[in-house]
């Protein structure tokens, strides 16, 4: 799994030097991920640490484990791949974007960090909207049953937070 | 992988990014899930539980100013109503009427997106009311030394049609400083003595006429205000002197005669303004309560932006030190800053003296019922 997907042998087709050449990813479980250049860059923190230079042997992504980290690269290169605008591309971008996170939630969770981490807009937005159409219309108490979360408030709390928007429980 | 901590641990500007896309009314829930997840949450007012005191020095140069009943706040924007000199003439919800007499322009703005709709010139200088029934369709009136009518239609398109003007018969008192309200198709003005005129559209040659009833209020009084209650009943809202009296006449329509009320059934009655706004309303407190748009202190403003979600308006303080714990939430407390009245408690009632009324100021109401 650690290998470059299809894709990469595709790009690898592309014209221009600087396109085509692979960087290797290493996640924080030690497996190394190949993609190129294009598709790494599509990463704020990574393009940095391309530009300064010290990325020869390899970018170390500490945070980030393997299973995440090869989910990300799919994205992303699924991401570069479509460059056009035709109607077509959008309708299957799309598709991709709503399977790929019909996932469970510590992956989604997971997902989140590492977008935010590597600084890669795109999946943060789309991450980040799932959890919100999660929360969409719950009450408190759905809420913290969808992302088990233990209520670490004390009885007096519970009856004096609601009264800073009083209005939301009149 | 870190799945020790969970999401409650999830750092607080990836939980803001979240709160971002989620609408207003979800904020509250959202706050209460647990510790790390409220502190992502920040300080706003809804725009939309009651009618907002749309108020302002001058239509074109001065920011607008909101002041919620609800929360006793005035709430001040980064907005004018760029309109110097204008005159504000009527508003229907979010939308407010806007006339500048000497250019002879009229405009409704949508207060939420800040869309500007002009009408064409008015076919006179001045107009002694400019009303929109909400529906498209602009009246202005003149009542004064002789009646003149004219109306506007807006097309699917936005875009206003030309005035169809009529010069008409004599001269009508009306109530000053009280739009014609409508009523059941009809525009009805209300006249000095408790007499009302209605004009029917379809009808353009007759003008208004005054109905031969009702005759009069049966009540002295110094202001009166006409509103169509939630229901769709006519009534009036009538201010004795200085405030120390109030009361609320509804029109009986079998005997056309009016009646007095004695209490507003639960509703809530926002008025003083050439709006009036009635409206049911769950808040306990607010309810059998007239508003009137007279404050004891004009200037204690809270410098906001009006920040819109999910079709959902809110007042976001601009000082991230605002004080919301000790901010005013309304209640029976002492040092209320609108002048408020209600219905069936006369010796509660105090006079207007340390308040006053604004320039430029009408109810508007942002809530989507």
């Amino acid at each position: 799994m650690a290998a470059t997907t299809a894709d990469g042998n595709k790009v690898d087709e592309a014209v221009g030097g600087e396109k085509s050449k692979m960087i290797t990813l290493k996640s924080s479980d030690s497996e190394q991920f190949e993609m190129t250049r294009e598709a790494a860059v599509m990463s704020q923190t990574i393009q940095h640490m391309i530009e300064d230079d010290c990325v020869d042997s390899g970018v170390p992504l500490p945070n980030v484990g393997s299973k995440i980290l090869a989910m990300v690269i799919e994205y992303r290169n699924r991401h570069v791949d479509a460059s056009s605008d035709s109607a077509g591309e959008k309708e299957d971008l799309k598709s991709f974007d709503e399977s790929f996170v019909k996932v469970d939630q510590p992956t989604l969770f997971d997902i989140i960090l590492a977008a935010n981490y590597l600084d890669i807009k795109g999946l943060l937005d789309l991450s980040c909207q799932t959890v919100a159409d999660m929360i969409k219309g719950k009450s408190v108490e759905e809420i913290r049953k969808t992302f088990n979360i233990k209520n670490d408030y004390t009885p007096d709390e519970e009856e004096e937070i609601p009264r800073e928007n009083q209005w939301a429980f009149e | 992988m870190s799945q020790e901590h969970g999401w409650s641990s999830l750092p607080v500007d990836l939980l803001i990014l979240i709160l971002n896309r989620l609408r207003w009314s979800s904020h509250p829930s959202f706050a209460l899930v647990c510790r790390q997840w409220r502190s992502a949450v920040s300080p706003f007012y809804p725009a939309w539980i009651t009618p907002l005191l749309l108020n302002t020095t001058d239509a074109g140069t001065t920011n607008v100013q909101y002041y919620s009943p609800y929360f006793q706040i005035n709430f001040e924007v980064d907005e004018t109503l760029e309109a110097s000199g204008a005159k504000i003439c009527c508003a229907n919800g979010r939308y407010v009427t806007l006339c500048q007499p000497r250019l002879g322009l009229v405009m409704n703005v949508d207060l939420l997106t800040d869309d500007f709709y002009y009408l064409p010139r008015i076919p006179q200088l001045w107009f002694e009311y400019i009303v929109s029934d909400g529906m498209g369709n602009m009246f202005a009136v003149d009542a004064t030394v002789e009646q003149a009518i004219a109306t506007c239609t807006q097309n699917s398109d936005g875009e206003w049609g030309s005035w169809d003007y009529y010069d008409h018969g004599p001269e009508l008192r009306a109530s000053p400083m009280c739009n014609p309200v409508f009523h059941g198709g009809l525009l009805y003005l209300l006249l000095e003595d408790g007499r009302l005129a209605v004009y029917d559209k379809c009808k353009d040659e007759h003008g208004f006429e005054i109905l031969n009833k009702p005759q009069s209020f049966g009540f002295e009084c110094k202001d009166r205000y006409l509103v169509e209650s939630d229901q769709h009943e006519l009534m009036a809202v009538l201010v004795g002197r200085r405030g120390m009296s109030m009361n609320i006449v509804k029109l009986n329509e079998q005997t056309m005669e009016w009646e007095k009320m004695a209490s507003l059934e639960g509703r809530t009655l926002f008025t003083g303004t050439l709006t009036t706004i009635m409206k049911k309303t769950g808040i306990k407190w607010m309810q059998n309560k007239i508003f009137m748009a007279r404050l004891y202190d004009w200037s204690d403003v809270v410098y906001a932006d009006r920040v819109e979600c999910d079709g959902e308006s809110a007042f976001v303080p601009k000082s991230r030190g605002f004080d919301t714990i000790n901010a005013k939430v309304g209640n029976e407390a002492y040092g209320t800053n609108m002048w408020s009245y209600e219905l069936g408690q006369p010796d509660k009632a105090t006079d207007f003296w340390a308040t006053r009324e604004s320039y430029c100021s009408i109810w508007v109401d942002f809530s989507s019922t």
